[in-house]
């Protein structure tokens, strides 16, 4: 990911003279580095919409108030998506809890919640991501984020593990189960006619 | 990336090519820096929020985060006079630093609160500094604004009453608290009353939250088997938003109504 190269080189700077060794993040720099994926991640890691706004900016308050924790050790971007990570389970989880809601009804409803006023290509590729969203909606939570993070956000293997705590063998292993989900899930919902309400 | 087998489906692909538009970002950016500079610097301005509130400070930004995405939409509109008012300049600032300034700040405002006071303190006047996070938003407002509907958006304003005639701290008339300072040096928050786009967002953004609102309850109702309550909800937002945003999910609505005698 660009985004990584971009990482700790323009988003770290010294403080000038109380502790020259202390590395400091600028929020502002990290933002406009990271944001469009944290709002991607966010997206994929299954935040409804209409939460997105709220999820974001609960990411970077967390990165605001822990900024003066972060000691450098690990990469900017994996500590920001293990915050991601964290927030988006929070939002799912209270997704869950109320399921009788009108996002709750659009996200049933792929027609609802995609953009089709294009034609073309662009429809297309409007099209695959409506089935890429609602086959990466059909993994569990731990093939769904081992997932994002390899595929879309395109983190290492190492990054993940990191993130995700877990060894690097479990890794490669959940990744492989996450990716024969999501084709499958793709090949049954391209094999199967939109149904309508 | 390192994993052994790295071909892209095109489903994958889209997923990564799903990425947020500039004028969404810049919405945003506008959203968080409101409440970053609330946190962090800017609370030496009138704010309801800090009077009342001594321990206002980290803790504060958990619960902030705890609201409810109208209600956050709310407070970032009510913190945009007081941010207006300020240079935007967003450093980082250590805890105990951060602690100090909220402490000075909320009994600064205190004093000010119980000095009776009917016009509103004079903000600090400092020299503007672009932040690094509003450069880019104050570059497009520069594009969408040229200096002469700048102008002419000042003179509307002073056309306006002013904060004098009015028993309240600015905070209460955050119209008529931005002053030519803001014009200059608070591009976030003068795309909030920006003619055009912004506007229109804004407006957008009003109306979806009150319809989000109408049909959610009407959804929620539809679960529940509760087809009058649904039904009169659904009626009610065609009637209040004809073409409304989402007028499409109102349909959907109906449709379930009219199929589904459970509304499932």
């Amino acid at each position: 990911m660009n985004a990584g190269a971009l990482g700790r080189r323009a988003v770290m700077r010294q403080l000038p003279s109380a502790e020259p060794q202390a590395p400091v993040l600028d929020l502002a720099t990290v933002y406009e580095a990271y944001f469009r994926y944290v709002w991607r991640c966010l997206r994929s890691l299954g935040v409804r919409d209409s939460q997105l706004e709220d999820a974001l900016q609960d990411v970077f308050m967390v990165v605001q108030r822990r900024l003066p924790e972060f000691d450098g050790r690990a990469a900017v971007r994996t500590w920001l998506y293990a915050i991601a990570l964290r927030v988006a389970r929070k939002y799912r989880e209270r997704a869950r809890r109320e399921p009788a809601s009108l996002e709750a009804a659009r996200e049933g409803d792929p027609e609802l919640s995609a953009v089709h006023e294009a034609s073309g290509d662009a429809e297309h590729e409007s099209e695959r991501l409506v089935l890429a969203r609602r086959a990466l909606s059909a993994l569990d939570d731990d093939k769904r984020e081992i997932f994002v993070l390899a595929r879309v956000e395109q983190m290492s293997a190492p990054e993940i593990a990191s993130v995700l705590r877990i060894p690097l063998n479990t890794v490669y292993s959940r990744l492989r189960a996450a990716r024969l989900a999501f084709e499958a899930e793709i090949a049954r919902l391209r094999g199967s006619p939109r149904s309508t309400p | 990336m390192n994993f052994p087998d790295d071909d892209d489906s095109v489903f994958e692909q889209a997923l990564r090519a799903d990425l947020p538009s500039m004028a969404e970002q810049n919405r945003l950016r506008q959203r968080l820096l409101a409440a970053g500079v609330a946190a962090g610097t800017a609370l030496g301005s009138t704010n309801v929020a800090a009077a009342t509130q001594s321990s206002f400070g980290a803790t504060a930004l958990s619960k902030l985060s705890a609201l409810s995405w109208p209600a956050k939409f709310g407070l970032t509109v009510a913190l945009a006079a007081p941010v207006a008012a300020v240079p935007l300049v967003y450093t980082p600032v250590h805890a105990a630093e951060l602690v100090r300034q909220v402490q000075s700040s909320a009994a600064a405002v205190h004093a000010r609160s119980t000095a009776k006071a009917l016009s509103p303190a004079p903000l600090p006047q400092r020299p503007a500094q672009p932040s690094p996070l509003a450069e880019p938003a104050q570059n497009q407002q520069t594009r969408a604004e040229p200096e002469s509907s700048s102008q002419a958006n000042l003179a509307s304003r002073a056309a306006t009453p002013r904060p004098t005639d009015l028993p309240t701290p600015a905070v209460a008339t955050p119209s008529s608290a931005v002053d030519t300072s803001a014009a200059s040096a608070g591009p976030a928050v003068a795309a909030f009353d920006a003619p055009g786009g912004d506007a229109q967002s804004a407006r957008n953004a009003s109306t979806l939250a009150a319809e989000t609102q109408l049909l959610d309850r009407a959804f929620a109702a539809l679960a529940a088997g509760d087809r009058s309550t649904a039904s009169a909800l659904v009626a009610e937002h065609a009637r209040r938003f004809p073409s409304g945003l989402l007028r499409q999910e109102r349909e959907r609505a109906r449709a379930r109504l009219a199929t589904d005698p459970k509304g499932e």
